[in-house]
Order: C-alpha cells, then structure tokens, then sequence
C-alpha cells in the first residue's frame, strides 16, 4: 500500500516522521516537502521519492492577509497537487496539517483517495486556520486533534493521543 | 556553548537581545538566523544549515524561537532550552505550545526579551522535566482504517 505523507516543513515534519516510524515497514512511502524547506527532506528515515512544492500561504502574514494570497496562488497549488498525485498514484493520503495539504484534500474527494488529516500537536488552544477548514468542508475521512480537549468543539474529530 | 536559533524565518529581536547579553556568559554563543537582517557581533552565526542536531549535542544550552519542531529537536537531545515565541509568527500560535510546555517544567519560556537574563540563569538552575515522546495509537487506528480501505478497493 502506498502513502503520500504531507510533511509540509518544520514541527509538521517532526511529527509526521514520527508517525512514519511508527506505522513502520508495511507501507511504501511518498513524501510532500515545502520547497523552502532544505530541512525536512534530510530527516526522513524511511526513503521514498520527495515531491517539493510552494507553500500557499507565507507564514508571517496575518489570516485575512494569508487568505488573499491563498485565493492568488491556488490554481498553482492545485496543479502542483494534481501532478503530484498523478505521480505518486498513493493508497492513501496523511498529514499533520500545513496549509499545503488543502489542494491535496479537494483532490482526495475527487479521486476518491481516502484522507486523513491529523491537526498539528503545536495548537492545544485553537486549530489551524487549514485545520478549521478541512474540518468545516469535510475534506478529510479521518479529522484527528492530539489534544482531547478540542473534542468538545470538534465533535466529529477523533483523538488517539499525541505523536511528540 | 550556547546556541542562539531563530528557524527558518527571521526573529532579529532575539538574535539582538542575545546579541548584547552574549559578553556577560562565560561561554561562546553561535547564532543561527535564518532570514534575519541582524548580523550577531559577540559570535560566530550562520544562516541555516540541513541539521542542526551536532550543534544542539553540543550546546549546554539553547535559546530559541517557539517552534515546535525546535522544540521537540531540543528536548528529545535533553538540553535545557529557554525559549521565546516570535510575535511576527501569523496568529501568534507559538505562544500555545509554550505555555502548555513550559506549564509542565519541560522548558523555561521568556515572554519579555528584558527578562532574557533571568530566564537563562533559570535554565541553568532548575532541573527541568526529561522530555518522552508521548504514548499514543493514533499509528494503530490508522492501520486498521488504511486496512478497511484496502478491502473496500478490492473487490473493483
């Protein structure tokens, strides 16, 4: 079976990559990096091809600031995405929720890949702007949060602990 | 020594504050600062490199950005990390994690750049919490839901 992993950059990474390890030798792996990060690619343990892509969103805007540029780079991103899976042709999609996995997500509906996305274990107070998102549309077949917590307000999401 | 690091985007505030407290340490501090426009001048510095695990084995200490993957990094290694969130960081998220981190003595967290010296002197003193990779199945629900997936698909 095979997985495209979402690493995205960052703590993002971290996680995901602990995940990796966990699910272990069962899988053959793909990887999604940010092209910006020359970091994320050096860390992974268990090789398979890495697919780079430009991050929607910069990360120092604000949220209605990010918004705009989301909506001025989305048909690139849905390309990227598009090709990308093309490609990798993956069993499944996981994330641990950089706003690069949003194309990836309204692709997986369309292509019928089943999705999971897991919300970044660096929120205990409020989910991502990507994560309320994914949430809200339904874009994902499993929403998981790694803080019990957010249950209450994100009845339909599920918690099985926290990866770091 | 003690390692100064910002991540990938910039954070010149604290490579400026660590900057001038550097002269009062009895140790080096090396600088990483990623984007930042602040070039350090009591250290050696670099902008970013693809790991940085040699130099956090190395470092009796860290101080850095709240990210979380810095974080994770530090602790794993076991390094007493002081550490500042980055305002300019959208949504000022940092802050989360720190608090809920620093809450459980795994980290000394500096919300005000003027308290830097005292939260280093802590970080030195106080034996903070070892940090573990929390216990979790999230690997084990998503074997059995990529299993059912599978035999969903096979029948086509």
């Amino acid at each position: 079976m095979r997985l495209l992993i979402i690493l995205g950059a960052g703590g993002h990474t971290r996680q995901m990559l602990r995940l990796v390890e966990l699910l272990g030798n069962d899988y053959e792996y793909h990887y999604v990096v940010a092209a910006y990060d020359t970091l994320s690619p050096s860390k992974i343990e268990r090789p398979g091809p890495v697919y780079r892509v430009l991050q929607p969103r910069e990360k120092r805007q604000g949220a209605t600031e990010g918004a705009m540029t989301v909506l001025r780079k989305l048909p690139m991103a849905f390309r990227q995405a598009a090709r990308i899976l093309a490609q990798a042709q993956p069993d499944a999609i996981i994330g641990a929720g950089p706003s690069l996995q949003i194309p990836f997500a309204v692709l997986a509906r369309v292509y019928r890949i089943p999705h999971i996305f897991i919300e970044s274990a660096s929120r205990p107070e409020t989910l991502t702007l990507t994560g309320r998102l994914i949430y809200h549309l339904r874009l994902a077949d499993r929403f998981y949060v790694q803080w019990e917590h957010h249950l209450t307000r994100y009845p339909r999401a599920r918690y099985a602990g926290r990866l770091l | 020594m003690i390692f100064c690091t910002v991540g990938t985007t910039d954070f010149d505030p604290l490579v400026q504050a660590v900057d001038a407290l550097a002269p009062t340490w009895d140790e080096v501090v090396l600088f990483q600062i990623g984007q930042g426009l602040y070039e350090p001048r009591n250290g050696p510095w670099f902008r970013l490199r693809p790991t940085l695990d040699d130099i956090f084995a190395e470092a009796s200490l860290v101080i850095s950005h709240a990210g979380f993957g810095t974080i994770i990094e530090v602790l794993l290694l076991g390094k007493p990390l002081v550490c500042v969130p980055n305002p300019d960081r959208y949504d000022r998220h940092q802050e989360q994690i720190l608090r809920r981190f620093a809450a459980e003595d795994y980290l000394i967290a500096c919300f005000d750049l003027a308290e830097l010296p005292q939260a280093v002197a802590l970080a030195r003193s106080k034996p903070l919490r070892p940090y573990r990779p929390p216990v979790t199945t999230l690997h084990e629900e998503i074997a059995a839901f990529l299993r059912e997936a599978a035999s969903r698909r096979r029948p086509r």
